[in-house]
């Protein structure tokens, strides 16, 4: 049976999801333990905390307007196809390489060319998701010159461009059957 | 209060270290405790991660010193060859081909500790036996047969060949 649901260990693995749900929330237990420690940490301003705040939902609030859009069409599977080359292409880990830099610029320049093909409402929705998103960028950067060595900044500013790339994507491969039926 | 910082690096991570806990341990309420271990000491340790790794790889070390710690105090012990699966215990983040996949996990779970380990972290997690030799405190060549014999194993239990043709 299996050897029909899986060509071999290597695939069988390969569909494993990486990340499992725990059935219950563990965060008021960490934070519980944590809570004390945090009051000595670094404080970062109360602007960089809202902004963190927003960013964590723009993640979803994108997703959710501009999927179903892609998922009407047979094509935005090759367009998710397109899209996950492309952020194979871009390499987070050296946000400031030429290679990084030139996949950033091609993406949003195709995002500029698409955005004005999105419905109204969707169009407002998107760009309102990357001024939060260039928002937390400028406030982490900020927060980052009193503290530039905290770890956790830097993650949080890799988070942020990675959104923004994610955002842009997203544009694309939503557009991506509106271009197909014009050709 | 916590900061948000801090919560929002947890929501990222959370689904992969946990996975990663259930996974060595094989039991839900023990990982859940072996994550809850692993966030609280990330953050004790967060002052001296020097970005020198990712830091999902920083945060999978903590994990699985947090999981063979539990293991050497006797209170985890991961081999649970014979038992089932626990339907509610799994519960996967995306839900098409479940069952599939239940499958290879309650395969996983059959395997000898030491070698379902290093299958766990190079062949679901994509460690190198470098660091898999390093989390696990075993040698890279053990690493390295380690996951052959995992993988035999596994390939025998789901009736499988061990490469795609």
């Amino acid at each position: 049976m299996n050897s029909e649901t899986f060509g071999s260990v290597d695939e069988a693995l390969a569909r494993l999801p990486r990340a499992l749900t725990p059935a219950r929330d563990l965060w008021p237990a960490i934070a519980q333990a944590t809570g004390p420690r945090a009051t000595r940490g670094p404080r970062w301003p109360v602007a960089l905390a809202a902004s963190l705040a927003l960013l964590g939902l723009v993640a979803a609030l994108s997703y959710s307007v501009l999927r179903p859009q892609a998922a009407t069409a047979r094509l935005a599977q090759d367009a998710g196809a397109s899209r996950a080359a492309k952020q194979t292409m871009v390499s987070f880990e050296s946000p400031r390489t030429a290679a990084f830099i030139s996949a950033r610029a091609g993406l949003e320049k195709t995002y500029q060319e698409r955005l004005a093909m999105l419905a109204p409402a969707t169009r407002a929705r998107v760009q309102a998701d990357l001024e939060t998103i260039r928002k937390a960028n400028a406030d982490i950067r900020d927060a980052l010159s009193r503290d530039p060595a905290s770890p956790l900044l830097q993650q949080l500013l890799r988070s942020t461009w990675q959104q923004e790339i994610d955002l842009y994507t997203d544009v694309s491969q939503a557009t991506e059957p509106m271009l197909m039926r014009r050709t | 209060m916590v900061g948000a910082d801090f919560e929002a690096l947890y929501r990222a991570h959370v689904g992969q270290v946990y996975g990663l806990c259930l996974r060595l341990t094989g039991e839900a309420a023990l990982a859940e405790d072996c994550t809850q271990d692993c966030f609280i000491a990330a953050w004790r340790a967060l002052p001296g991660f020097e970005g020198r790794s990712q830091f999902s790889t920083w945060l999978h070390r903590i994990a699985v010193n947090t999981v063979l710690t539990r293991r050497r105090r006797g209170r985890g012990d991961a081999l649970r060859d014979a038992r089932e699966l626990d339907g509610e215990a799994l519960q996967l983040t995306d839900g098409t081909e479940a069952a599939d996949t239940i499958d290879v996990e309650r395969a996983l779970r059959r395997l000898p500790p030491g070698a379902r380990d290093v299958l766990v972290l190079v062949g679901i997690y994509g460690h190198s036996h470098e660091e898999s030799a390093a989390m696990l405190g075993i040698a890279i060549g053990t690493s390295k047969a380690q996951l052959h014999r995992a993988r035999q194993l596994l390939a025998t239990q789901l009736g499988i060949g061990l490469e795609t043709a």
